[in-house]
């Protein structure tokens, strides 16, 4: 297989090497560089926002799920990502005009202008710091530690973990934004192939749809219904997660940007309709991996079960396929995530926009590093870590709202209940503070929290401010 | 008598709101149980496949009103 992944990992390479020429820009502003020229049809954004959005997380951390939790993973996921496509709808084209009167460079400066003042930047900014370079890690290490196991002795962990970060840093250095986009739209078919080749394999080894649910139901039933077999997905759990989930397009600066760089609103609601879609197409066939994995390995490691279900169960080609898909998918989100903090520092940066640039691009290599050291010092929890950095982002998600549909400048009110927020669940996750308050877990209290500070801006002092005004 | 494009965006809102607290509640999440399937498929993944498609149908409909909408506009 090892001489089938590496003619795999050489076209892939090259098509990437080709991207990167034909996307490689002389002079690097703003507008081409972080924004890709803020002019993306809907084919290219499906692609990339897809790709951005269905990570090593989807592939390996999927299957996983549903192996050892059971079919309340659906509704974790592909429910939650099409809630999200109707709020995109609603809001996105709110968050585009906004966006482009503001002359919007990033979320962070984006705030900076609605609220009138450089914290709301810097919560926004520290916010996606914070969230985004654990779960970027998080998917190297795991890719990383993977293929170190697929292939014991070629080269050591670390080692897979730098000729990711390198391969990043490279073409999103030398193209940017675009050539990110370009790739995911490559990486985006090679998974979307990959995945379904090994979901249809999964179904043919029980006969039909109705078999697999029968065997799994033989084997653990508790996996075909909700809280799951190790109780899970109560309404508590995926409640908050579909907030999380629901919230990404406008507090995960890598969605947000390709929100509002496309071409126009006709084209972010295609776009949204065909993430739907797609969603459902992505999700679908890591269920099929996941009860294949309940019936024949339901007690092996995460790491044995993606193995035996992408590499070692497949015909060597589908196998090395999945390799190189597997690699494509934890780049193509990492990328667009290193890319985006990149261009959220961008956009807080006041001065000429040359010598910005060179400080965002300097910026990118370091977000890069940051990425590695971590991912050498991380473990695998995949699903787990990424629902963490969504719930993490989406504690901005009332102050990002509010700030982009108010008619007016906001008070400083939901920057700093943000910020408390912030604090209490990264102290509630490190144990430091409890992870449940009474009946309510701990994220659920926060949001009810921030709902209440947004409601207070809103009608409270939003309603004192029109009436002196008056 | 035609309907407002204003009215039907709240429609359509309202609908979303309500699949949206049913999809948390026992009526799609019962727990520990796996009745009524429809074709051999547990009931609480048919119903979360079903609230995912009505969904997409929801955003779809509203992306109809807002062409609609910008057309007349």
């Amino acid at each position: 297989m090892l001489t089938k992944f590496i003619i795999a990992g050489v076209v892939y390479l090259a098509i990437l090497i080709f991207l990167v020429r034909r996307t490689r820009l002389k002079e690097k502003t703003t507008s081409n560089y972080l924004l890709g020229g803020g002019n993306i049809g809907f084919v290219i954004g499906l692609f990339t926002t897809a790709a951005t959005l269905f990570s090593a997380f989807t592939v390996v951390g999927m299957p996983d799920f549903f192996r050892t939790h059971g079919i309340g993973a659906w509704i974790f996921l592909a429910v939650s990502d099409t809630m999200m496509v109707y709020a995109l709808i609603r809001i996105g084209e709110l968050l585009r005009r906004r966006a482009r009167k503001l002359d919007f460079k990033g979320m962070s400066g984006l705030m900076v202008s609605t609220y009138g003042t450089k914290l709301a930047g810097y919560v926004a900014f520290g916010g996606a710091v914070i969230f985004l370079i654990p779960y970027i890690a998080v998917q190297i290490s795991g890719i990383s530690i993977f293929l170190n196991a697929a292939f014991p002795d070629a080269i050591p962990v670390w080692a897979w973990s730098l000729i990711i970060v390198a391969i990043m840093v490279i073409y999103s250095e030398t193209g940017g934004l675009r050539a990110i986009m370009y790739n995911d739209t490559l990486q985006g078919i090679l998974l979307f192939v990959t995945i379904w080749i090994i979901g249809w394999n999964c179904i043919e080894h029980f006969g039909s749809i109705g078999s697999m649910f029968d065997k799994v139901a033989s084997v653990k039933k508790e996996l075909l219904s909700v809280p799951g077999p190790k109780g899970l997905f109560t309404g508590q759990f995926l409640l908050i997660s579909a907030i999380a989930i629901i919230a990404l397009p406008f507090t995960q600066p890598q969605i947000s940007t390709r929100v509002i760089i496309m071409k126009s609103n006709s084209a972010l609601r295609k776009m949204a309709i065909g993430l739907g879609v797609v969603a459902i197409l992505v999700i679908l066939p890591t269920m099929f991996m996941g009860m294949y994995g309940a019936v024949l390995y339901p007690e092996a490691s995460t790491q044995d079960f993606i193995g035996h279900v992408l590499l070692y169960d497949q015909s060597t080609s589908i196998a090395a396929l999945g390799l190189i898909g597997l690699i494509a998918a934890a780049i193509s989100t990492s990328d667009s995530q290193i890319f985006a903090l990149g261009g959220e520092l961008r956009s807080l940066l006041s001065m000429d926009d040359k010598k910005a640039i060179m400080i965002t691009r300097t910026f990118i290599a370091i977000f890069g590093i940051l990425a590695l050291v971590f991912s050498i010092l991380s473990t695998q929890h995949l699903v787990l870590l990424a629902r963490t950095s969504f719930a993490g982002t989406a504690m901005m998600g009332p102050m990002i709202l509010v700030g982009i549909l108010s008619g007016r400048k906001p008070s400083r009110l939901l920057p700093i209940v943000t910020i408390v927020a912030l604090a209490s669940f990264i102290l509630s996750k490190i144990g430091v503070l409890p992870s449940k308050l009474g009946y309510l877990e701990m994220e659920l209290v926060l949001f009810l929290g921030l709902a209440l500070a947004s409601a207070i801006e809103v009608w409270g002092i939003g309603r004192v401010k029109r009436e002196r005004k008056v | 008598m035609k309907i407002k494009n204003t009215t039907i965006i709240k429609i359509l809102d309202l609908l979303a709101l309500l699949v949206f607290i049913a999809s948390f509640s026992p009526l799609v999440l019962p727990p520990h149980q796996l009745d009524p399937k429809f074709l051999k498929i547990p009931y609480t993944m048919w119903m979360g496949f079903a609230v995912s498609v009505v969904f997409v149908l929801l955003a779809y409909a509203v992306s109809l009103v807002y062409k609609k909408q910008k057309d007349v506009d």
